[in-house]
């Protein structure tokens, strides 16, 4: 374990001791949805995509106020930089799945860890170029992880956070990826 | 109820966008490759050419249940259409296996100049159809004695000039509406008997039968006009393609051919299907009639 990786779980030791003393800001617990916008760039094969928007959907359900699952879709579109011909063409990346969080806050503040896995089409074969998919191929199972902060506001339904996910889709050519995104979350 | 709202916009959104017409790129096996100085015909030494089928899937074509009923469907509505404006029905095998209205294509290319020195650079589209396919050099009409030979009627589609600098790569691309008017063509001059000079030099997007193009005969001297009546909704479109790339300079083509399908027409597996899975169109080399074919 590196010197860096000591230091990030020193860090949230930390700020879970503080979390256990401090009242937290009143905040509904339940069935929430999220809606999120942001980026997404391919970490392996990254000269062949560029980075591109977003957009992230992701409905569940609290089953603690630490922990909450969930399931969720999100699209993202990129244009292919594969060398020419084609040039200038875009392509789509669906994904969809179940995940689960665990999280904790202090104050108006949260921190969240977050994994889960589902499933990704690619919606074009115009990446089988550079060997990302093969002939006929355009589904993948997907993981992912990753975290974000998250901010609750003085109404007691609405949140605002910032999270990243990395995610590897295995029939893809091993092809991982990393999403940051901005949401709004609205708890019944 | 407005956030549910406004999840089932969102959800739909997301949806609608995965249902669009996606793009199937089906690469060149081959690029096209002139050298004048070391030629492979040492006749031609600024021209190669290359023949690409499209890899129709031969199951969905010919066994997909839906397609087939479709089609019968389609047929029956189209000749009620001619027998109500008193015209004659079209049989089965003159409605094709591959219809206009079912594929959007688009030929993506890049131009590399291998050369220091600039160069100019041509590249022709012709090809086939489900019926026939389109040899330019097959129009010439016999010049009478004395007289010099006409040249050949123009491509399908290209026949630009293209400046490419030393070294330099260029691209471009034959748009989806060049390719529709290109396929529309193929059919007024080979099914319609017309001209290709004069079916060339025109816009036909919005015809609804090739008997609304003015007919111009291939040969003024022996004259054939169109019996036949086939609506545009009976156009075939693209199974193959003829690139020609002409260049005075050592100079390479790479081309991707792009398609937009409203059905699966194509096989997933595009050309690395089994041959056995492939459609095997066979068109006639069409030469107009009266004209015999170059030797």
């Amino acid at each position: 374990m590196g010197l860096r990786s000591v230091v990030a779980v020193g860090c949230l030791v930390c700020l879970a001791g503080v979390a256990s003393t401090a009242e937290a800001r009143p905040a509904s617990k339940g069935i929430f949805t999220e809606a999120g916008v942001g980026a997404t760039a391919f970490i392996r094969k990254r000269k062949s995509a560029s980075i591109g928007p977003t957009l992230t959907l992701r409905g569940g359900y609290d089953v603690f106020s630490w922990f909450s699952l969930a399931a969720f879709a999100g699209a993202s579109s990129h244009e292919a930089t594969v060398p020419a011909p084609p040039e200038g063409e875009w392509f789509q990346l669906y994904r969809g799945g179940a995940d689960a969080r665990l999280g904790f806050r202090v104050k108006s503040v949260a921190a969240f860890a977050e994994g889960g896995i589902g499933g990704a089409y690619i919606s074009s074969n115009v990446l089988q170029k550079v060997g990302l998919t093969d002939p006929g191929e355009h589904f993948s199972i997907a993981f992912h992880a990753g975290g974000g902060l998250e901010y609750q506001i003085l109404n007691r339904h609405y949140a605002f956070g910032l999270a990243g996910d990395w995610s590897l889709m295995p029939q893809l050519d091993a092809q991982t990826n990393l999403e940051i995104r901005a949401y709004i979350r609205y708890t019944y | 109820m407005q956030h549910r709202g406004l999840l089932l916009v969102t959800f739909g959104a997301l949806g609608a966008a995965g249902c669009t017409q996606d793009p199937v790129y089906v690469p060149a096996p081959d690029q096209i490759e002139v050298d004048p100085e070391n030629p492979l015909d040492p006749e031609n030494p600024n021209l190669a050419t290359a023949t690409m089928d499209l890899p129709y899937d031969l199951a969905y074509l010919t066994e997909d249940a839906a397609y087939l009923r479709d089609r019968v469907d389609r047929l029956r509505a189209i000749n009620a259409a001619l027998e109500a404006a008193s015209q004659a029905p079209l049989a089965d095998d003159q409605y094709p296996l591959v219809r206009l209205d079912q594929l959007e294509i688009e030929i993506e290319w890049a131009i590399e100049n291998l050369s220091d020195d600039p160069g100019q650079a041509r590249i022709h589209v012709n090809g086939a159809n489900p019926y026939f396919s389109y040899v330019p050099a097959n129009f010439i009409v016999p010049a009478a004695p004395g007289d010099e030979e006409d040249p050949p009627p123009p491509p399908l589609s290209g026949d630009i000039p293209i400046d490419v600098a030393g070294r330099q790569v260029l691209t471009g691309v034959f748009r989806e509406d060049q390719l529709r008017e290109a396929a529309i063509d193929l059919e007024i001059v080979t099914r319609g008997g017309v001209n290709p000079f004069a079916a060339m030099l025109s816009i036909h997007e919005d015809i609804e039968n090739v008997l609304d193009v003015p007919y111009i005969p291939v040969d003024p001297e022996n004259p054939m006009p169109p019996t036949l009546s086939l609506p545009i909704d009976a156009f075939a479109h693209f199974v193959r393609f003829d690139l020609s790339f002409v260049a005075d300079q050592h100079m390479v083509l790479t081309y991707t051919i792009r398609v937009r399908e409203t059905e699966p027409l194509l096989h997933d597996e595009l050309l690395d299907a089994p041959a056995a899975e492939l459609m095997l169109f066979m068109p006639a080399e069409y030469v107009p009639p009266g004209l015999m074919p170059p030797a």
